[in-house]
This record gives structure tokens, C-alpha cells and sequence, in this order.
């Protein structure tokens, strides 16, 4: 049997164009010539064993590229071709068509105003005609919200509406630079609106001072180009995800933590979804939300000016994306990286046969750990004044403190013992079971993971959890008992 | 043209005639807003591709401003001529209507490592770039480990 090499596949057999093997069918010419030529083996085959998709095999002027026709006996007459696929295109294709693109036009001001984007071969007339006509849901008014927002209109980003159901408060102007000192107790939509009028009145901006939920969210970003995840907590980004597959839109998903931060693309062109690259939440309390674990002040601008310079890109169609894969940043080390995200064929929700089809029957607060399992003991716990009363009485307990020793700086608790809660089942032996134990945390949730982290290692002693935690607590110590605190 | 440089240390040039170049910019400017492709020729004797041929672009027979397929079948043609010329085929060219000279995920998709791609950039009014590509593994995702080459025009 003759084998025919393509020109362009000879440098891995050794510059011959012909070969000749005694074999009857395209599968076992396939690994006897590979077997002759190992070079050669790891260009016609991928790392699965399959054909690689710019390899064709030819019989004679038919195509027997489908593996279902390797075991066929081929005629000895005709010669086998091994032959390559020559394809490609232009750049992936906007996200706007270019029906969209064409019904926007600019006045002079807006060539003025835009002169940085024209000049750029990449964006140019066309390209800014794209992001004009771009509708961008940004789901979060917070710290990553804060840049993504203000870049998008800075672009001309022609409709932008933005999603937060939160007020400003002091302790949020140290990340969160969209809003200042003057915005303290308005809605967040109220000084992105601000801010976005005066960056460029004929953005439209759309608000919604709403929480997202499984009941809303369809309505709220059914018909936009885009979604911009700003969100700090994981039932928001696995219910913003799937609605977003749901819906069909791409998501450009922002996370921020301390020093670290991570963008990434999901639900492109079919591309892999949040859930492909996390199938499951961390346990609840675990990773505290940035208002639980800080954050420095300007991650969160590099974090969300990457997420807009991507929402750009994707409106203009240029480049290389973060689609399907996770740009990694550690701010402190300055150390970047990219991890690729492949989409699991098991995916609840992006795979051919996904078991999530709807969302407004899901249960992202269960899902994410954050409702009290039914059949798990429930946890007992007191209010700041049920503990106050009891320090007041003098009564029997110990008070466990399971905080970081940063958090303990801030803020210390009298009287509590400090337990890590990595270390606790292994200091079980510390804690008094004949009197209450009581465990503190920030916000009453690492103190619940904590009661149950000592209940697996077995300690059997009363254990109770301060509602709340210790913010809940300040004001009543305060009011109560003087400086104790 | 673009000068004689080298990108991330790596050494390598394309080195193409002006003929050959000058036919791509022909072909991918009168086509526009079509996408158009062929083979980049060199002569065995001789490192510079002399012979840019354009190949029908059969990814739909009404052309494609996105895409390019050039038949294997064809290409196997083209190969059998090449050899009664004397000529080498190194490399394909194709053209981006309206889109920067760079390596789309679906080029990358199809690159055979070792092969020349030419890329050339074009808007209606005239040719922007003219960009060559080369990938040295089949594991080579996109954009990484593509070496840009030079183009010299002389």
C-alpha cells in the first residue's frame, strides 16, 4: 500500500513523500507508519489518541478521515493520502454584529473625545462604533464595580446598568474609589449614576437598586451584550453564571481577596462556566468576602481594569481573551499567572445534558452552605445581649476566639481564648466540657464552621455560637459595660 | 515594509520577494471584503519565497469575509505541480479583511507546526500589515509559542 505525504508533513517522516506498508486498513497503516516515524506520532495524534483536526486521510479522492471507516479493507489500487487541513479566520467575531454597529454614528465631540481609541489600528471608527452600541450589565457597585464602572463610560460604553441593592458606607470608600465621603448612606447605584453623568451624559446608565436573585436576575440582564461579575460572595457568582448560560450571555467574572485577585472569561461561544471552574463553593466561612478579609486599595482598580480592558476587547473583537481561562495575580509577590479552565463534560449546567435548566427553583444560599442543613444538629448560639447578660452574671463559660490574630489587633475580645480555627480539633483537650463553651468570630459565621469542625473531631462539651460575632457585639459592649472592650 | 527584526531572540526570517508579496496584497485587495489564501512557494535552490499562489478559498462557495478552507484534495494538486517546478511549498498565506494581522484561535486550530503563515491585514482602502507566523509544537495553544518572523521586502 502507498502512502502519499503531504509536503507539509514530511519534515516528521523524515522528507519522504511516499511510504510503502503492508497493511489493509487506515488504522493499522496509521500506527505502523507512526511507529516508523515517533516524530511523526505526536503530529497526526493528540494527547487523547485522536486525529488532530488539521489531519485528513484520503483514499484515493475519498475521505476516510472518520475513524468509523479505519477498519474498512482498502484496495491496494488506490493510494492512501495523508493530506492536511489548511483553515483558519479572521479574529473571532464582536460581540455587537455589525448590523448594530452600523445604525451608530458620532457627532464631533465624540471623535474628539474618543481620539485615543480612534488612533488605534485595533479599535478605530469601527470599533468605538461597537463599544457605542454595547449594553453591559455590571452586577456590583462595590470595589471592582468601582473601576469597571467608571472605565466602561471613560470608553463610551453606550448603555451600562448596574446592579446593587447596597448603600455606601465609611468602610467602603477605601476600596470602593467610584464612591466618596459625600455619598456615605446613598444607594451605590446613586453615586455610580453620579459619576457616570459626569464622565459622559449621553451614556444611558440604568440602575437597579435591587438585590439579584433567582426571581429577578433573568429580567434584569435578558437582551445585554455582556455581564460583568463585581459580586464578593459565591451565591451571587454561581447565580449571576447561570443565569448568564441560561440567557446565552458571556460573563466576565472579577474576584478579590487581601492581595490576590483573578479574572477570567466564562459562557463564550459555548466556551466552559463558572461552575466548570468551580463545582462547588468553599465550605461557608472559609473565605471570608472582602469585607470579611480586607483588601488592598488598589487591587481592586488593577482587578477591574482588567475585567473592563477585557469587556472591550470582546465588544471590539480583538485579541487574545481570558476566555476559558484564569488570569491569577498576587499583588504583594507581584506574581501573575494564567490557568487554563476546561469545560467539564459533567458540567451541571454548560454540558450537553445539563441537570440545571432554570434557576428560579435553586437554592443558592443552600448551595453555597449558608442555610442551616436540616439534618445536621442545629447550631445553638446567643445574641450580643443573651452574652452580655451571661458576662455580667459571671456565669461558668469559656469564651473561644477563633479569629486571625490581624482581626484580634483590630479588636480584642476580654477574656477569650484564642483558638485558630485550624488548630482547634486538635486543642479540643483545652476546652472545659462540664461548663458552655462560646465561639466568637467576626460576623458569626467562621464560629458556626468552628462548632462544627470540634463536633467531627468529637468533642461532645456544650457549645454555643455568638450571633452576629463581634460586630454585632461592639455596640452593645460599648453601651453596656463601658470600655471592656 | 517591515525592517529586518527578530522577536522574542528567536531568528528566523521569511524572506519573500516583492512579486510574491506584491500578488498577495493584489489578491487579498481585490477580493476585499473576502477572505482570501494559497501557498507561499520557495524555489529548492534558494531561501526566499519567489511564488505566493492563491488557492480557491472553498470554505463556502460564495467566499467568506471570516473564514478560509483551502481542499485537501486540491492542495494535493497543488503539491504534484510544485515538485515539476522545482518549488518547495513552505507555508500558506491568507488574508484578515478588517481585522489586525494576528493569529485567530481558529488559525491556530489548524496551524501545522514547521508551516509559514502569512497573515496579511487589509481595510478597503490599502494592505495595514503584513505578519508571518510559525508554530513549533501541535501542543502550542493559542497565541503562545508562535514565533513572528520577519518579512523582508527587497
Amino acid at each position: 500500500m502507498n502512502i502519499y505525504i503531504s509536503a507539509t508533513l514530511r519534515n516528521f517522516f523524515e522528507r519522504k513523500s511516499e511510504l510503502n506498508v503492508k497493511k489493509e486498513n487506515i488504522k493499522d497503516i496509521l500506527d505502523e507508519i507512526t511507529k516508523e516515524y515517533p516524530d511523526s506520532k505526536k503530529i497526526i495524534f493528540d494527547e487523547n489518541g485522536k486525529l488532530r483536526s488539521f489531519i485528513k486521510v484520503y483514499v484515493g479522492e475519498e475521505d476516510y478521515t472518520d475513524s468509523k471507516n479505519w477498519s474498512k479493507k482498502i484496495s491496494e489500487e488506490k493510494d492512501v493520502l495523508l493530506l492536511p487541513v489548511i483553515a483558519g479566520g479572521a479574529s473571532e467575531d464582536s460581540i455587537i454584529s455589525d448590523e448594530r454597529r452600523k445604525a451608530v454614528s458620532f457627532d464631533d465631540a465624540e471623535v474628539e473625545r474618543f481620539g485615543n481609541h480612534l488612533l488605534l489600528r485595533e479599535i478605530g471608527v469601527k470599533g468605538q462604533k461597537r463599544i457605542k452600541a454595547a449594553r453591559v450589565v455590571v452586577a456590583g457597585v462595590g470595589a471592582l464595580g468601582s473601576s469597571v464602572i467608571q472605565y466602561l463610560a471613560a470608553a463610551g460604553v453606550g448603555t451600562i446598568k448596574a446592579v446593587d441593592f447596597d448603600d455606601v458606607n465609611l468602610s467602603n470608600i477605601q476600596t470602593q474609589v467610584l464612591h466618596t465621603s459625600r455619598d456615605l448612606k446613598r444607594p451605590k447605584v446613586a453615586s455610580a449614576r453620579d459619576k457616570v453623568r459626569n464622565i459622559n451624559r449621553n451614556i444611558v446608565f440604568e440602575e437597579e437598586n435591587t438585590k439579584l436573585e433567582a426571581a429577578n436576575i433573568l429580567d434584569i440582564i435578558d437582551g445585554y451584550d455582556l455581564v460583568i461579575d463585581c459580586t464578593d460572595n459565591y451565591p451571587a457568582r454561581y447565580l449571576i453564571n447561570d443565569a448568564c448560560v441560561i440567557c446565552g450571555i458571556p460573563l466576565i467574572y472579577g474576584a478579590i481577596y487581601q492581595f490576590e485577585g483573578q479574572v477570567g472569561i466564562f459562557n463564550l461561544n459555548g466556551g466552559p462556566c463558572f461552575r466548570c471552574a468551580f463545582p462547588a463553593p468553599p465550605p461557608a466561612g472559609l473565605v471570608p468576602s472582602c469585607a470579611q478579609g480586607g483588601a488592598i486599595s488598589p487591587l481592586p482598580g488593577i482587578i477591574g481594569s482588567i475585567q473592563a480592558n477585557e469587556a472591550l476587547k470582546l465588544i471590539v473583537g480583538i485579541g487574545e481573551h481570558l476566555d476559558g481561562k484564569l488570569w491569577v495575580i498576587d499583588s504583594l509577590n507581584l506574581r501573575t499567572k494564567i490557568v487554563n479552565v476546561l469545560k467539564k463534560d459533567d458540567c451541571p449546567l454548560c454540558s450537553n445534558n445539563p441537570s440545571i435548566t432554570q434557576i428560579e427553583d435553586y437554592d443558592y444560599e443552600d448551595f453555597c452552605g449558608l442555610r442551616e442543613d436540616e439534618e445536621e444538629e442545629p447550631i445553638e448560639g446567643f445574641t450580643p445581649e443573651e452574652l452580655a447578660k451571661r458576662i455580667e452574671n459571671n456565669d461558668a463559660m469559656t469564651l473561644v476566639d477563633v479569629r486571625e490574630p490581624h482581626e484580634r489587633a483590630i479588636l480584642r475580645f476580654p477574656n477569650a481564648i484564642v483558638i485558630p480555627i485550624g488548630q482547634l480539633a486538635r486543642r479540643k483537650n483545652e476546652l472545659d466540657p462540664e461548663i458552655d463553651t462560646i465561639f466568637i468570630c467576626k460576623e458569626g459565621k467562621r464560629s458556626i464552621l468552628a462548632i462544627n469542625t470540634l463536633r467531627e473531631a468529637g468533642y461532645t462539651g456544650p457549645m454555643y455560637n455568638l450571633k452576629g460575632g463581634i460586630d454585632a457585639m461592639k455596640d452593645i459592649v460599648f453601651s453596656h459595660e463601658g470600655a471592656w472592650l | 515594509m517591515p525592517s529586518n527584526r527578530t522577536i522574542e531572540g528567536i531568528k528566523m526570517d521569511v524572506k519573500i520577494s516583492p512579486l510574491a508579496i506584491n500578488s498577495i496584497n493584489e489578491y487579498a485587495k481585490t477580493n476585499y471584503p473576502l477572505e482570501v489564501c494559497g501557498i507561499l512557494l520557495r524555489d529548492e535552490k534558494s531561501n526566499v519565497i519567489t511564488k505566493a499562489k492563491q488557492i480557491a478559498n472553498s470554505f463556502d462557495s460564495a467566499g467568506s469575509a471570516k473564514h478560509f478552507y483551502i481542499d485537501p484534495i486540491a492542495l494535493y494538486e497543488e503539491e504534484k505541480k510544485a515538485v515539476k517546478e522545482g518549488l518547495n511549498i513552505v507555508g500558506f498565506f491568507h488574508s484578515h479583511p478588517d481585522c489586525a494581522a494576528t493569529v485567530s484561535g481558529e488559525d491556530s486550530k489548524y496551524m501545522i507546526p514547521g508551516q509559514i503563515y502569512l497573515i496579511v491585514s487589509l481595510t478597503k482602502k490599502e494592505v495595514l500589515e503584513t505578519k508571518a507566523y510559525i508554530k513549533d509544537s501541535p501542543d502550542d495553544t493559542k497565541g503562545r509559542g508562535l514565533s513572528v518572523i520577519t518579512v523582508i521586502g527587497n
